[in-house]
């Protein structure tokens, strides 16, 4: 599945039938992908996801046991690190301790052999794109976790390199500068041009900062597409259940007719499109789900019988725990809408409702 | 300011083992040898008080410190103990740093095996395993008898009685000082950097000189100090497996004090390499505050 780029750019890397195993443990398994040039790509999955071992690969750190991986148009599978058009930007920064701020953003353009006066200029610059050219002299040691990012930034970046790889980029920075730093990420990496793969284990922070997002499982890609698709047509429970929140239900298929289905929940049928799928399950995202007073019904919409469970207070929602006949449901309401909207207590009892439409297919 | 007891046992084991001893070996200095028992005519003697003291110490005897810096034989033993330390200790550098790395970079419950492997031949009497050095070297002896057998050589290697035959055992007695210090190190360190310089352009051997060893400089001084510092005044090593000609400063103290009877000349010789070796110490404290203060 998708492992053409469908941004409409030439391809950039080309990840083909990728396997890694590290002794008895599988850690990717026959993964293939494709990262187009000037795409912001993230890699998403759960720690053990064989996320960071497939980023790893590309860097050169470790090679794949079956499958190869192209960068520009060019093998690179068994190259080592130093001399791949890649960079990367550590978990911890990895910045040399021994050396200052303008030392370390330096340090790569020696390596490559480039003249003082051009090293200083270009060092310059990347620390300026990163707002730390005043500190080009301090020491790393006494820089916050938001100046550290920066500085493995502009060291990673003074290279200009094809791709730049982000391991958990803003993991070890607080909620309210993680916020701030996604934006500028995604910010540097449109001015700059160069395509960001960025593995992460944190949702949100792959649907705001992502052109497309290949979320991983176990070694293996269960979906790759942009933010909204996964979100909007996930093909797996498991994507269902890791973007975003949704009530996955194994519905009563009864009858199949020309891509659609009649599936009954709590005995409840209604139809819908599933084209050639036979075997599915459903997910209902709780927002989707309307909360109603009992013995209200919705011309159109699947309309069940529960009782409040539990109430939760979120700030911008009021997430509800509900039980219907056979199952239990999560369902939200937006707290915008409260003093206009119904708002049950615990133990009520309700009825909740959804459009057919809102029923996403999974067949996995 | 409370001061806790406990602060002051240090204070005190110090006191009791460095100073005493130390001043003692201070008076014997500034004493002249005589055929008595001691074999001394103190400079100080301990009834005489501070006055006294205090007026002696202006006209002192600085016969033994003369005679040492005109007898070349002093100067000579003092050089060339400096440069077999210095030859043994680069040696122990050779293949202590590349063992410390080994075991700092082995899956962490193979370590401390590792360094038990290291530390264990010095559970047994450091004289028997210098003992056990000759059997090896001498011409005749286990290495010769191999490489003969082998066909390598005709006539045996002169691998004992000489300078050779020092520095080896110098490399061999030190190695765990060198190898414990440089594993406290390299075991801190972050591997990432090195994957880092990697990444950034720097092949394994440049990301190893260019990241790594500049994070091992306290370590390998630490080292160097702790071989260097004892190597300078071995006796066991240059007496056992050094020729009968070889010049090391403790073979000399050695004799000057037992075989001389000159008790103040050996101690002057002791304060003279007690003096030298403070001069690095003191410098490097330097250098590393002003670092530290950068």
């Amino acid at each position: 599945m998708g492992t053409q780029g469908v941004t409409g750019r030439p391809p950039l890397v080309s990840i083909e039938h990728v396997s890694q195993s590290f002794g008895s443990v599988r850690a990717v398994e026959d993964v293939s992908l494709t990262i187009c040039e000037g795409e912001f790509f993230a890699l998403l999955g759960p720690s053990g996801s064989g996320k960071t071992s497939l980023m790893r690969m590309i860097a050169g750190f470790g090679e794949p046991d079956r499958g190869r991986i192209l960068l520009a148009g060019e093998h690179v599978t068994r190259v080592p690190p130093h001399k791949r058009p890649v960079n990367m930007m550590f978990q911890n920064y990895a910045l040399f301790p021994h050396l200052n701020v303008f030392e370390n953003v330096a340090f790569g353009l020696r390596e490559e052999g480039v003249p003082k006066p051009e090293r200083s200029a270009r060092v310059d610059e990347a620390l300026r794109l990163v707002q730390m050219q005043s500190c080009a002299a301090r020491r790393t040691q006494a820089l916050s976790g938001g100046q550290k990012q920066r500085v493995a930034l502009a060291r990673a970046i003074v290279k200009r390199p094809k791709l730049l790889l982000l391991d958990e980029p803003l993991a070890a920075l607080d909620r309210r500068l993680r916020e701030e730093t996604q934006e500028e990420l995604k910010h540097l990496q449109k001015s700059l041009g160069i395509a960001f793969l960025v593995v992460t284990h944190d949702q949100d922070e792959a649907m705001m900062m992502a052109d497309r997002i290949a979320v991983m499982s176990a070694g293996r890609v269960l979906q790759i597409g942009t933010p909204a698709d996964l979100y909007e047509r996930p093909v797996s429970r498991a994507v269902a259940r890791f973007i975003g929140d949704a009530n996955v239900i194994e519905p009563e298929i009864r009858a199949h007719l020309d891509g659609r289905a009649l599936v009954a929940v709590d005995g409840t049928p209604f139809e819908i499109a599933t084209g050639s799928v036979r075997d599915f399950a459903i997910g209902v995202r709780p927002e989707k789900i309307r909360v109603l007073e009992p013995y209200v019904s919705v011309p159109g919409s699947v309309t069940l019988d529960a009782s409040v469970e539990q109430r939760l207070y979120r700030g911008d929602v009021t997430e509800l725990r509900v039980r219907t006949a056979h199952h239990v449901w999560r369902a939200a309401i937006l707290n915008a809408s409260r003093r206009t909207g119904f708002m049950p207590e615990p133990g009520e009892r309700i009825r909740i409702a959804f459009a057919p439409d809102d029923a996403m297919v999974l067949p996995e | 300011m409370k001061i806790r007891p406990v602060i002051l046992i240090p204070f005190l084991w110090l006191a009791l083992f460095f100073l005493v001893p130390l001043t003692i070996v201070v008076r014997l200095a500034f004493s002249e040898s005589a055929q008595a028992r001691p074999p001394y005519r103190p400079a100080f003697a301990w009834a005489e008080g501070w006055p006294v003291w205090l007026e002696k110490a202006k006209s002192l005897s600085l016969g033994n410190f003369e005679a040492m810096l005109e007898e070349t034989l002093y100067i000579d033993a003092l050089l060339s103990s400096a440069g077999l330390a210095a030859t043994g200790t680069a040696l122990v550098l050779l293949i202590a740093y590349p063992l410390a790395y080994a075991i700092a970079r082995a899956p962490r419950d193979r370590r401390v095996l590792l360094l038990t492997l290291v530390v264990v031949p010095f559970w047994t009497s450091f004289l028997i395993r210098i003992y056990a050095w000759i059997a090896l070297l001498k011409p005749e002896g286990l290495i010769n008898y191999a490489l003969k057998s082998f066909g390598l050589i005709d006539a045996p290697l002169p691998l004992f009685g000489n300078h050779l035959a020092i520095v080896i055992g110098i490399a061999y007695s030190y190695l765990p000082f060198m190898v414990l210090p440089l594993y406290a190190t390299l075991e801190k360190l972050d591997w990432s950097l090195e994957e880092a310089a990697r990444d950034l352009g720097a092949t394994r051997l440049r990301a190893f000189w260019r990241v790594t060893f500049p994070q091992t400089l306290r370590g390998l001084i630490v080292g160097i100090l702790l071989v260097f510092v004892p190597a300078l005044g071995e006796f066991i090593i240059p007496d056992l497996l050094g020729g009968s000609d070889t010049l090391m400063i403790g073979k000399v103290m050695w004799s000057e004090f037992f075989g001389n009877r000159d008790w103040p000349m050996a101690a002057a010789l002791a304060m003279l390499l007690l003096c030298l070796l403070a001069i690095p110490l003191v410098i490097l404290r330097m250098l590393e505050d002003r670092r530290e203060t950068a």
